[in-house]
């Protein structure tokens, strides 16, 4: 007997029980609530929980035919599902990844990824909350350099999504955020669908989204899909938001609907009278200096803009929100203390050192394009000699080409001096933060200076990315690390908030795996307290990357914050600051929280001897393709 | 009667902090005044990055000063709340504190040092 043979058996058998427990009852004259009850008491068969079968499916079970009419099956089974064309689209603009967390009005699309997709490119990245999924998406496109799509169920699951999709306007990065709304009210089942709901599901992002659009067919999807993977990748990058009717999914279609073709938009180049403006300066200057922002897109940004500060031998101040400027090169000592010259590229609110006396400003970038009316990220005000909109990458060549028609025999012989000033500072910079990583080396808790030098030391023969930022860690890996690579190191949420690091490394660890770079994530405890699933998420889907808490069992930077104010008030200095900021009571046990999501750990790690070993053991597991967590007890920063 | 309420609370915290604080060792008191969040649990660090503060290179007078009326980011410690004695039990504590070995005693900084 096959399965199948056997269920339909099983369901005739309970269908015949159920007719004679409904003949024993009507004999009873038992009716309604109350009679059943009163027979439930008396010992009689109690009713079953499944609805009798209506005639017609009775008369079909008499004369042997199990299955539907024709008409009931056009009703019920579905041909050609709207969803279906939804996910030709989803691949014809190339998304290879979209994280999801289940919900029902987004069945239909989900179901076709699975099935008619095969899920795979775009693979269902399965999350436990909205905001590991879109912050997933963050540090996927910074170390991918193309956007993934978050697949999220209407008011509810849209409802978790505001802090990461803010961070990732904040740090101009792209993201595609697919809402299933039950838009349509006559097709709403019952009152889940109705709280699920929103007339306008977009705006409860709209504050901090490029673009969004409700789509209530497949043709308007198709047109809407393209339109906002162009808009989300044309700087200032950032996300948007489509509304997908869960109607629309569902209901099949006749026919194929045109795929829309990708046009990416070419990013816009500074006005050129501008940077020949900016070229004069740069040239005359006596100490030009850069100060870079999120200039770099990719690889050729970073080598334009060293192309650049080494033609000048311009000092660089590179704010580490990408990877702008190689570490390695001594001109990424800059400080625009002694500049007379200052240019800041795709720098956001007030240049450092700008309008002070004596000091000539422009800036290059796309900020002015894309400002929010209520988010207040766009920072104080910036008052420069020359404000130039334009993508700073876009603008590099043409500015470079300016730069070189300008320079003469004499002006690079003065040039030359002050890249041997930029290269002496650089050598004290590395020195003094040599000398400073050794304080406290043999000490327990352990210093982030010794944890950073034995995560080097470890990796410094492989072909790694640190996933995570180090600017609570003192900067080490900036200050001593040789980060010269576009995908070596990702920068910050952005925002300034919480919660980004976890499911940012695991994005970007998603973005490595294929390329088989070694994924570092130095992860804050107060911030993986947040998203602490992201763990299971790395574990589920293989993801292999090294990750090793800086655990100081507080929110560290507040903790100082409220000592401040203790002492400023002269009361509480040995008891305030702790209460809210820490994490001692009891201390989290890290290596539990990852072997519970079935991420490989080892006991804690208290002192510093300790490290290099468990490295080297947690980097074999992360060899063989799943992800590893080392719990190490730290000092503060 | 409120006020004489917490006026007797305030008595007692008062005593029975000062009699704890008179048995806390420089170390502990490094602790519990909140310095380790800056300075590291030995010292080791100058605040926000900077040169450490032990061993403790200053004087008394200019230690007193720093602590009670820093010029830099430093939270001030009134003498309400951080005591003469308890200032003196935290200079010697810093004073007490070994130094960091050096950097050509650690082989893997020198290693970092050279960019391998």
């Amino acid at each position: 007997m096959t399965d199948k043979e056997h269920d339909t058996e099983q369901g005739q058998l309970g269908r015949r029980s159920f007719l004679k427990a409904v003949t024993a009852a009507a004999g009873l004259g038992t009716v309604g609530a109350a009679a059943h009850t009163a027979s439930a008491a008396e010992g009689a068969p109690s009713a079953p929980a499944a609805l009798p079968p209506s005639a017609e499916q009775e008369s079909r079970e008499h004369s042997g035919v199990f299955s539907y009419t024709p008409e009931q099956e056009k009703r019920y089974f579905q041909e050609n599902p709207g969803s279906d064309f939804m996910v030709d689209v989803i691949k014809a603009v190339g998304i290879d990844y979209i994280a999801v967390n289940p919900g029902t009005s987004f069945r239909g699309l989900q179901e076709s990824l699975v099935n008619y997709g095969g899920n795979s490119k775009p693979e269902l990245i399965t999350v436990n909350h909205e905001g590991i999924g879109a912050t997933i998406a963050h540090g996927y496109f910074k170390a991918a350099g193309k956007p993934m799509a978050v697949l999220v169920h209407g008011v509810v699951g849209t409802q978790h999504l505001p802090m990461a999709v803010y961070s990732a306007w904040c740090d101009r990065v792209p993201m595609i955020v697919l809402i299933g709304n039950h838009t349509e009210p006559a097709e709403r089942a019952g009152p889940t669908d109705w709280y699920h709901s929103a007339q306008d599901v977009p705006s409860i992002l709209r504050d901090f989204t490029k673009w969004d659009d409700t789509c209530y067919s497949v043709q308007q999807f198709s047109e809407s899909m393209a339109r906002a993977y162009k808009i989300a990748m044309t700087p200032p990058m950032g996300p948007v938001v489509l509304a997908i009717d869960t109607h629309m999914q569902e209901e099949p279609i006749t026919g194929r609907p045109r795929l829309p073709m990708l046009s990416p938009t070419i990013p816009p180049q500074a006005d050129d009278n501008a940077l020949r403006q900016i070229a004069d300066w740069l040239v005359a200057a006596k100490n030009p200096v850069i100060v870079a922002g999120r200039v770099a897109h990719n690889q050729m940004g970073i080598d334009l803009l060293v192309q650049l500060a080494e033609l000048l031998q311009a000092g660089v101040v590179d704010q580490r929100n990408r990877v702008n400027f190689p570490t390695s090169n001594p001109l990424s000592a800059g400080s625009v203390g002694e500049a007379d010259v200052i240019l800041g590229l795709e720098t956001t609110g007030a240049v450092p050192g700008a309008r002070q006396q004596g000091k000539r400003t422009a800036t290059i970038g796309t900020g002015d394009l894309l400002i929010s009316r209520n988010v207040q990220d766009f920072q104080r005000y910036a008052p420069v000699d020359l404000s130039v909109a334009g993508d700073a990458q876009a603008s590099l060549p043409f500015l470079i080409e300016a730069v070189k028609q300008r320079l003469t025999r004499s002006s690079r012989n003065v040039i030359a001096q002050r890249g041997k000033a930029w290269h002496e500072r650089w050598r004290q910079q590395r020195e003094a933060n040599l000398n400073a990583m050794r304080y406290g080396w043999n000490n327990s808790p352990v210093s982030t200076g010794r944890l950073y030098a034995e995560i080097w030391d470890q990796i410094r023969q492989r072909d790694w990315s640190l996933v995570s930022a180090d600017i609570f860690q003192s900067s080490w890996a900036n200050k001593l690390w040789p980060i010269d690579r576009y995908y070596q190191h990702n920068g910050s949420s952005g925002s300034a908030g919480i919660g980004y690091g976890a499911p940012a490394a695991v994005g970007s660890a998603l973005a490595h795996k294929k390329n088989g770079v070694l994924a570092v994530n130095v992860q804050k405890d107060g911030d993986l307290m947040f998203y602490p699933g992201t763990l299971w998420t790395a574990a589920h889907h293989r993801v292999p990357m090294l990750t090793i808490m800086h655990n100081n069992r507080a929110y560290h930077a507040e903790t100082m914050a409220m000592q401040e104010m203790c002492n400023r008030r002269r009361r509480g200095v040995t008891s305030g600051a702790r209460i809210a900021t820490t994490m001692d009571d009891p201390a989290i046990d890290f290596s539990s929280v990852a072997k519970g999501f079935g991420v490989w750990s080892s006991s804690l790690i208290t002192d510093p001897a300790q490290l290099a070993p468990a490295i080297r053991e947690a980097l074999a597991v992360v060899d063989s393709g799943r992800p590893a967590l080392l719990d190490v007890h730290c000092s503060g920063r | 009667m409120r006020t004489g309420y917490w006026l007797a609370v305030l008595l007692l915290l008062g005593a029975g902090g000062a009699n704890a604080a008179e048995e806390r060792s420089g170390k502990q008191l490094f602790t519990d005044f909140g310095c380790v969040l800056c300075h590291g649990s030995t010292g080791y660090r100058g605040g926000i990055g900077g040169r450490p503060i032990a061993p403790m290179q200053h004087s008394l007078d200019a230690f007193r000063i720093l602590v009670r009326s820093p010029a830099n980011a430093m939270p001030a410690f009134a003498p309400q709340v951080l005591s003469e004695e308890q200032l003196e039990k935290l200079y010697q504590f810093l004073r007490s504190v070994s130094p960091s070995p050096e950097v050509a005693d650690l082989p893997l900084l020198k290693s970092l040092g050279a960019g391998k």
